[in-house]
């Protein structure tokens, strides 16, 4: 796997937990479960989560960066979105035919602009 | 919408072998037959989660759980380990049994929270960790969770 894509992976897992955490619309939210269930404090789990975010776009090569600034502000879904069955998952377009199904590169799709991750 | 409906035989193991948490959790991870690069960044994920604070919730039974981008589907395991090993449980009791549960970031059938929920509530209740110890076959752990129709 592209290092870089690693590293994107991983930020957008971040901050999906972070921002389940900091739900509170949900009928049975994750920060009910985390704080009944598991007894952790969702706003110092918030805090943890946003460090370790900061830190990781820190090492985010700089063209990678400015992508990704660019579609993590304008797509809710996230700025990398996993392309299932050739479909992006970012905008429901079906990938070009001729792009390799690998995570070695980094691509990013052409119709919503987020970076892919190929899922099996 | 019942838990039976979430595991399948070959997402159950009754007998880990892990000595640690961390082997442990790799193990559980390997229940989902994940290519070896998706195993690692979900390993990572699940300790992101365990350092905020351990889903070992008590009374031997641990529910580790994350979302990522590296499942394309909701996706949980249940595994047993005797002797227990310690987990920094919130009653700082050794565990023994644990479920794994995982999905992606963008659920269309939203079944993450529920099965969470689902999970825990199954675990409070008093006489499972019995039940999940006398277990012989993962089909019997199939019949414990119809039986309790959680
Ligand atoms: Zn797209």
């Amino acid at each position: 796997m592209h290092p870089q894509l690693e590293i994107l992976l991983e930020l957008q897992d971040l901050k999906a937990q972070m921002l389940e955490m900091e739900k509170r619309d949900a009928e049975y939210s994750s920060r009910e479960i985390e704080e009944d269930v598991f007894r952790i404090s969702a706003e110092e789990a918030i805090v943890q989560l946003d460090t370790k975010i900061q830190e990781m776009e820190a090492g985010l090569d700089p063209d990678v960066a400015a992508r990704y600034r660019l579609v993590s502000g304008r797509r809710p879904r996230g700025s990398v979105v996993p392309v299932v069955d050739g479909i992006c998952y970012g905008c429901f377009v079906a990938m070009p035919t001729a792009m390799t199904r690998s995570n070695e590169t980094l691509r990013w799709c052409e119709g919503c602009g987020s970076f892919v991750y190929f899922v099996d | 919408m019942e838990l039976r409906e979430f595991f399948s035989e070959d997402s159950i193991k009754l007998d880990l072998a892990g000595k640690a948490k961390d082997d442990v959790l790799k193990e559980l991870i390997g229940l989902f037959n994940l290519p070896e690069k998706s195993e690692g960044i979900l390993f990572k994920m699940l300790k992101r989660r365990e350092n905020l604070g351990s889903t070992g919730i008590g009374r031997g039974i641990a529910i580790p759980h994350c979302r990522s981008l590296v499942v394309n589907r909701l996706r949980v395991a249940f595994g047993r380990k005797a002797p227990p090993i310690d987990f920094k449980a919130i009653d700082d009791k050794p565990v023994s049994y644990f479920f794994l549960i995982v999905a992606p970031p963008l659920e269309v059938s939203n079944q993450y929270l529920p099965v969470l929920g689902k999970i825990a509530q199954l675990c409070r209740e008093s006489d499972v960790p019995e039940r999940l110890r006398a277990i012989e076959t993962p089909a019997q752990f199939l019949e414990l969770l119809s039986e309790k129709q959680v």
